[in-house]
């Protein structure tokens, strides 16, 4: 962005990190004057221990507990659940909203949080972005997976039960009123898990540093959750015990949410959402598939942007060692290569391609019929406004082809111009 | 990879929304809007600055329809105002903080000439909901004081770096800083490099919000106080010794700094030699360093610890 030129940046919420940070949750509630939380989770997380951890604390702290518990959020949260959320709270006195688990929890803490601070029971009319009309119930996230960084970020997505669609909802209000980050709520996660959110985490640095909307503050944040992934996440994956490790994949991922929350994601969510919706693929896993094809098609606008990230990737050795005008290419090539062996140390459970993924039956998951499909509904996605290059249905399809066979995207099929 | 641990422990919070660049005022209205509020009051600076911010808030509001009744610092809060919106640096925005009830929305307008606690919460004080940076409410440049705003920003963020473990939401605020700094030179009065220094100090400012001002700070504001010098003269003489400290020890966060831009140290004295000369601070460098150094190497209060070390740096340097 040239001086001058007007962006805005959003943080909100409070954050605590640390390898205990937990302890530190009666004393949070406390200095925000809440003392009736409803607890919202999963039953993964319940079978994991991690709420009785979470209860273990409050209760050493003078007594404090939950006010009551919701723990029927799906993996792929809907409207449905949104309501039976909305009228749980309704039926009980509750001050707060306290989210402990992934993506799936945390959205549906946001989601219903639109419905039980209004007052209303039509979700419908708050989808898009900036309708919801003002300050929310206090919300605080705990995050059980290193990814979404939706703790962090004014977005939350929803599945649409009866359409069969997404729905999105974004607004400054949505963002939380504060975020506990402790790696003793990842520890536990399977190798697939990390691989994959990690892959999420630096989904959203990058498309943060590419996008339109990107600024200054964003950057920085963007850039610094691309150093700590390249780092970490190998860690994380090695050795899933190192608390400072997990700790440092929350912060990327944390990091990676201020900095998408402000700047908006592009192409690669654009087919991602789609590609999730219409296949049921693991959001991570399509964020880790599309990443270079999507980068590629963007090259001639953003080859700038897309070589600053090289040294925070690759390190300073191969930064020094490449010539500067082939950055670009060389941190797609670093991308895959980080890709691969994260995919080894996942001991092949992250795929690297989508036709690599298949059923119980053995079949692929997505087909050529899916792929027409998705390339559809992604062209009427919003977040292609903020990728750096218009883009056509015929180009989605192509970028969603290329990722499904492996290949490098046809030069051909990529359009010219300059860096915006 | 010891370098890249971060503290154990740390709480962190931005706090305001930042609304920068051309047309940024033109967003108080909808602001004000989505938090509810109708009857602004404007607090300003009963000098210049404070007419200029005034007089460019007041367009905007009327664009929009909005009425506002506009109050110095020194004036009690009318009884029915919904909002405040504080314009100006320093202790028009310190008397807002104190007088705005927690419930009702705070903004703050501030130029190119800040002292960087505005924009964060201020020795307990609560944060802005919302800061504002539009060029076109700047008063006519008066370099000095950009200047010393610009070294001010400096030295809060190269003093946040002085700690080995910098927690990296910290960390990326800083970077975000210095960026803003490095690209505001040539400081030559030209609208972009105003405007730099403005984000700069609301960067710096979201920095010392989370991180305790250390030294160079501590030092630069009691001379300030004592009307010794100006912040930034201290700042600029003070700075170059701490950079060498914080090379001597191998700190690691200005690692991480060099990591990403080739040379820490040498960004960090670059931006510091382009702001010499628009900020006058070469002829009294010596006297300063003398003064400082009298004044605080018996300090028992705090930072002075810090304080020795930076003046043993500064001795070493004087005999070598």
């Amino acid at each position: 962005m040239t001086s001058g030129e007007f962006f805005q940046f959003t943080s909100p919420q409070r954050t605590e990190a640390g390898l205990q940070a937990l302890d530190r949750l009666p004393n949070l509630l406390r200095s925000l004057g809440l003392s009736k939380p409803l607890l919202i989770t999963d039953m993964g997380v319940r079978k994991a221990g991690l709420t009785e951890l979470i209860s273990s604390i409050l209760q050493a702290s003078g007594g404090m507990r939950f006010a009551d518990e919701f723990d029927s959020v799906p993996p792929d949260s809907d409207t449905g659940t949104i309501a039976d959320l909305a009228r749980y709270w309704h039926a009980g006195t509750f001050d707060c909203l306290l989210a402990l688990g992934g993506g799936s929890v945390i959205d549906t803490a946001k989601a219903g949080n639109i419905l039980i601070s209004t007052g209303k029971d039509d979700l419908y009319q708050f989808q898009g972005y900036d309708n919801i009309p003002g300050p929310l119930k206090p919300l605080i996230v705990i995050p059980t997976t290193a990814g979404t960084g939706s703790e962090a970020t004014s977005v939350s997505v929803i599945k649409d039960a009866e359409r069969h669609r997404k729905l999105a909802f974004c607004s400054p209000w949505l963002v939380p009123t504060a975020a506990v980050l402790d790696p003793r709520m990842t520890m536990t996660l399977s190798k697939a898990i990390t691989a994959a959110t990690g892959m999420d985490a630096l989904a959203h640095a990058v498309e943060s540093y590419i996008g339109l909307a990107k600024n200054p503050f964003s950057d920085s944040f963007a850039l610094r959750a691309v150093e700590l992934i390249s780092k970490f996440l190998p860690v994380s994956l090695k050795a899933p015990h190192d608390r400072e490790a997990r700790l440092q994949m929350l912060t990327a991922s944390h990091l990676a949410g201020i900095a998408f929350s402000n700047s908006m994601v592009s192409l690669v969510h654009t087919i991602g959402h789609c590609a999730g919706a219409v296949c049921g693929i693991p959001h991570g896993v399509c964020m880790g598939i599309l990443l270079p094809e999507a980068l590629r098609f963007n090259l001639h606008r953003s080859a700038s942007h897309i070589g600053e990230m090289l040294l925070p990737l690759a390190g300073r050795d191969i930064s020094l060692a490449v010539p500067r005008e082939e950055h670009p290419e060389r941190f797609i090539l670093a991308l895959k290569e980080f890709r691969q062996h994260i995919h080894e140390l996942s001991e092949n459970t992250l795929p690297l391609r989508f036709c690599d993924i298949r059923d119980s039956m053995d079949s692929p998951v997505m087909t050529p019929e899916h792929m027409i499909l998705i390339a559809r509904e992604a062209a009427g996605d919003p977040s292609r406004f903020y990728n750096p290059e218009d883009i056509s249905e015929a180009e989605i399809h192509a970028v969603l082809k290329a990722s499904y066979w492996g290949y490098s995207l046809d030069q051909d099929l990529v359009k010219k111009g300059h860096q915006k | 990879m010891k370098e890249l641990m971060q503290e154990k422990s740390m709480a962190f919070r931005i706090g305001p929304s930042l609304f920068s660049g051309w047309k940024a005022l033109s967003h108080i209205p909808f602001e004000l809007s989505r938090r509810r509020a109708q009857h602004p009051c404007i607090l300003h600076r009963d000098d210049e600055e404070g007419a200029y911010l005034t007089r460019a808030l007041r367009s905007c509001l009327k664009q929009e329809g909005i009425s506002a009744v506009s109050l110095t610092e020194a004036m009690e809060l009318p009884g029915e105002h919904d909002s405040i919106i504080a314009a100006g640096r320093g202790s028009v925005q310190r008397r807002a903080k104190q007088l705005a009830a927690p419930e009702i929305p705070l903004f703050s307008v501030l130029s190119d000439i800040q002292d960087c606690r505005e924009a964060g919460r201020d020795e307990g004080l609560r944060h802005p909901d919302a800061v504002f940076i539009d060029p076109a409410s700047f008063q006519p440049c008066i370099t000095k004081l950009t200047a010393d705003s610009a070294l001010t920003a400096l030295a809060v963020c190269t003093e946040a770096l002085q700690q080995d473990r910098i927690h990296s939401l910290l960390y990326s605020i800083v970077r975000t800083g210095l960026k803003f700094l490095h690209q505001g030179a040539p400081w030559d009065g030209s609208m972009e490099s105003r405007l730099c220094t403005a984000n700069a100090c609301a960067a710096a400012a979201l920095v010392r919000s989370n991180s305790p001002p250390g030294a160079v700070t501590s030092v630069s504001e009691a001379l300030h106080a004592s009307a010794f010098c100006l912040r930034s003269e201290a700042s600029a003489a003070l700075l170059p010794p701490l950079v060498q400290a914080m090379v001597n020890r191998q700190c690691s966060s200005l690692e991480i700094l060099s990591r990403e831009i080739g040379n820490g140290a040498a960004y960090i004295l670059d931006i510091l030699e382009g702001l010499r000369k628009p900020s006058g601070c070469d002829a009294r460098q010596s006297d300063i360093l003398h003064f400082a150094f009298n004044t605080f190497q018996t300090s028992k209060k705090n930072h002075a610890g810090q304080i020795l070390d930076l003046f043993s740096t500064i001795d070493e340097g004087a005999q070598s």
